[in-house]
């Protein structure tokens, strides 16, 4: 079943809303849809993840979610995890998962501004 | 034999003011059609907690009076019947089925952050199943006593087993496909969690969690 995920360009940054519910393969095919994006879209600097309508991230996200980050970084791009909720943060600590390779924000502002990303439109630009 | 839906209408009848009672009554799920002492602890503490709104809302008071006579009404006196839901572990997508009956079950008892952690933890222990033994089943239990409520989980499969346990469930083996501390991750999220594994009997893994009464 094709997923449809709202991969969003924003200035030099790609903006991902993970949905909830995703089953392992779509998982690895919203991977795959990310990376294909950075790869073609060379002006990338920063990829900012949604992850705010996840309930549950148990170690497969998470794991999904670094090797994420990590391809990002492959393609000269800082991933930064967005919209993280409390309840899902205390239990990833519990279940001993280390996502300290990823960089985390708290909103959508923050983000931007630790990529030291404007969001400039193409057509005010000139 | 009276409806549920009846009980309750006649509890808050008479204890209400008739257009409170009213309005609360209207908001009680389709379940709520089934007869008196027959409904599971998840489904009699979610229609308490709609109940228990609708008094904030309605009856302007968070009376426990009015909810432990609606309570004895809908129970017919007796503990209602333990909750338990089985799922056949075959695929990714009965791992979140797990994760979402999971979820539907403790959600009335406990925390927000104990919801998680449960859900996270069925998670990982059906995701075992599905990815190493190919198919199993996950078993969840909850179950009243006079301590509080508990949430138990089983899972079980028939297949290869864990070899190197030990090493496992002391947190220092990292598989390829987890990030975390697998087993002994799933073990902190619990109260408590007992392995049995072995070269032809399959592995079978027993947690429990405890939320004490209120």
């Amino acid at each position: 079943m094709e997923t449809f995920v709202p991969l969003l360009k924003l200035g030099e940054c790609l903006f991902v809303s993970v949905p909830n519910q995703l089953r392992d393969s779509q998982a690895r095919d919203l991977q795959e849809t990310i990376s294909e994006r950075l790869a073609a879209e060379r002006q990338i600097r920063g990829l900012i993840i949604d992850v705010s309508s996840l309930g549950v991230v148990d170690s497969f996200a998470a794991k999904v979610l670094g090797d994420t980050a990590n391809i990002a970084r492959t393609f000269d791009a800082r991933a930064v995890l967005v919209g993280i909720r409390p309840a899902v943060a205390t239990t990833l600590v519990d279940l001993g998962i280390d996502l300290s390779g990823v960089e985390t924000a708290l909103t959508l502002e923050r983000a931007l501004t630790k990529l030291r990303i404007r969001v400039v439109s193409d057509d005010t630009r000139k | 034999m009276e409806t549920v839906k009846e009980a309750i209408s006649s509890v808050l009848t008479s204890m209400l003011p008739p257009s409170a009672a009213r309005s609360i009554v209207a908001t009680l799920p389709s379940f709520a059609a089934a007869r008196v002492g027959t409904l599971d602890l998840a489904s009699t503490q979610r229609l308490l907690g709609q109940i228990e709104t609708g008094l904030k809302l309605f009856g302007g008071s968070t009376d426990r009076r009015a909810l432990d006579a609606v309570r004895r009404r809908i129970t017919g006196g007796s503990e209602p019947t333990p909750t338990q839901v089985v799922i056949r572990v075959r695929s990714d997508q009965d791992v979140l089925d797990a994760q979402r009956r999971c979820s539907e079950m403790v959600r009335a008892f406990f925390s927000g952050t104990d919801c998680v952690r449960l859900v996270t933890a069925v998670s990982e222990l059906a995701r075992n199943i599905y990815m190493y033994a190919g198919d199993g089943q996950v078993r969840m239990n909850l179950i009243e006593d006079a301590n509080g409520v508990c949430f138990q989980v089983v899972a079980e499969d028939h297949g290869p087993g864990i070899a190197n346990l030990d090493q496992i469930l002391a947190g220092r083996f990292q598989s390829k496909t987890g990030l975390g501390r697998g087993l002994a991750g799933t073990r902190a999220l619990l109260d408590d969690m007992q392995v049995r594994t072995g070269p032809g009997i399959g592995t079978t893994i027993t947690g429990s969690k405890r939320v004490r009464r209120r």
